[in-house]
């Protein structure tokens, strides 16, 4: 806006000028006119009032066109000065920030080889403390699996110890089912059944024959 | 539950007969219709579908029992289950009757197992032994199974008397396996 002004004024003040120039007879070369003016100075006597009116004129124009521009071009150039000025400030500001930055920088760079050296050292102290915890953490591994397999083998052994108790029993038994077999008789069957009656408990109120 | 429901029923019965002291006939007749009752897959279904009605599952029920020319008191007992719905118990109260039975007339049933058929004087001292054990009139139902070897197996109830070769064997075998 302020720009559309200024640009308003400037093509205003020109135009003044040329008609200015065009009033004292320069009409024919607008481009010529500031010479003109100049050679309006330096007239002979006999052309005195033409160009005494002539100068009025222009000086009425001046004072209409600084009446009437006055205002428009002080908020522009005001406008124009503000904005050189938080340009100035803007500039300023952004300066103090890089110079700001330049400085952290080169601090960093001070302190970078002793940060790497701390660094260094660092990643030594951990790489110890993950390789002792690595095998601390395998030792203890070793160990249940160790405790595992001895409770694994000591199941198995009493599996297996079961099984054989079994399987010796079974063939113990068919053994001695096989030799009664072949053995027992009909005296023997009679026995049997006599140790049976024997052997049957009596009831608890019953008295035996004295 | 069915065995409190079936000793209900048994001892109903043994105390209907108690008057006239026909247990073993009446168990009989219980007996014969509960074989029926068992064998016949067309009365079971005619008797207990719901999709039958109650008249007609009557009218069958009378004629079985008039073919087994059952007394009247079981009639009117078998006629009692069926009207509440009952009947498929009959299995069970017939067992439950006969041990109420034997209670009542001091019998107690004796099952005998042995490896050869026990000859008549080893049963007379069996049977004189289980008058001693149990001071009752022992039922001994005998039986023979090879497989014992030798030696008499006793079942009086739920306790069991083992004199038998096999169950010795067995009783060694655990203790061999378990020391």
């Amino acid at each position: 806006m302020n720009r559309r002004i200024g640009w308003w004024l400037a093509t205003t003040l020109f135009a003044g000028l040329l008609a200015g120039a065009s009033v004292m007879g320069c009409a024919a070369e607008p481009a010529r006119a500031p010479l003109a003016v100049v050679v309006l100075a330096t007239s002979s006597p006999a052309n005195g009032h033409e160009n005494l009116f002539d100068l009025i004129n222009l000086v009425l124009l001046i004072v209409v066109l600084v009446y009437f521009l006055r205002k428009p071009l002080g908020q522009f150039f005001k406008a124009r000065s503000s904005e050189i000025e938080q340009g100035l400030e803007k500039g300023r500001k952004a300066l103090e920030s890089a110079q700001a930055q330049l400085a952290a920088a080169e601090e960093k760079l001070r302190n970078v080889e002793s940060e790497i050296v701390a660094f260094k050292e660092a990643a030594v102290r951990e790489t110890e403390a993950e390789r002792d915890r690595m095998r601390r953490a395998a030792e203890q591994e070793t160990q249940r699996i160790i405790e595992s397999a001895h409770s694994v083998i000591q199941s198995s052994v009493q599996a297996a110890k079961l099984e054989l108790r079994r399987l010796a029993a079974r063939q113990a038994s068919e053994l001695a089912e096989k030799l009664l077999r072949q053995r027992l008789d009909d005296a023997g069957r009679d026995r049997l059944v006599e140790r049976f009656l024997e052997d049957l408990p009596s009831p608890p109120d019953h008295k035996p024959p004295a | 539950m069915p065995q409190a429901v079936t000793q209900r029923y048994a001892r109903a019965l043994a105390g209907a007969v108690e008057r006239q002291g026909k247990y073993r006939e009446v168990a009989e007749e219980v007996g014969s219709f509960a074989r029926c009752y068992r064998e016949s897959i067309e009365l079971r279904e005619v008797l207990e579908s719901p999709a039958v009605l109650p008249q007609a599952k009557l009218r069958v029920l009378e004629r079985v029992m008039a073919l087994l020319e059952l007394s009247p008191i079981v009639r009117n007992f078998l006629r009692v289950l069926q009207s509440h719905y009952r009947l498929h118990l009959i299995s069970e109260i017939q067992d439950a009757f006969e041990r109420v039975v034997d209670d009542r007339m001091g019998v107690v049933r004796v099952a005998v197992v042995s490896a050869s058929p026990l000859p008549p004087e080893q049963q007379t001292a069996l049977e004189n032994r289980f008058v001693r054990l149990t001071q009752k009139a022992p039922a001994i139902e005998y039986r023979v199974d090879p497989n014992l070897l030798g030696g008499v197996r006793a079942s009086i109830q739920s306790t069991v008397y083992d004199g038998t070769i096999r169950g010795a064997l067995d009783r060694i075998r655990m203790q061999m396996e378990t020391a």
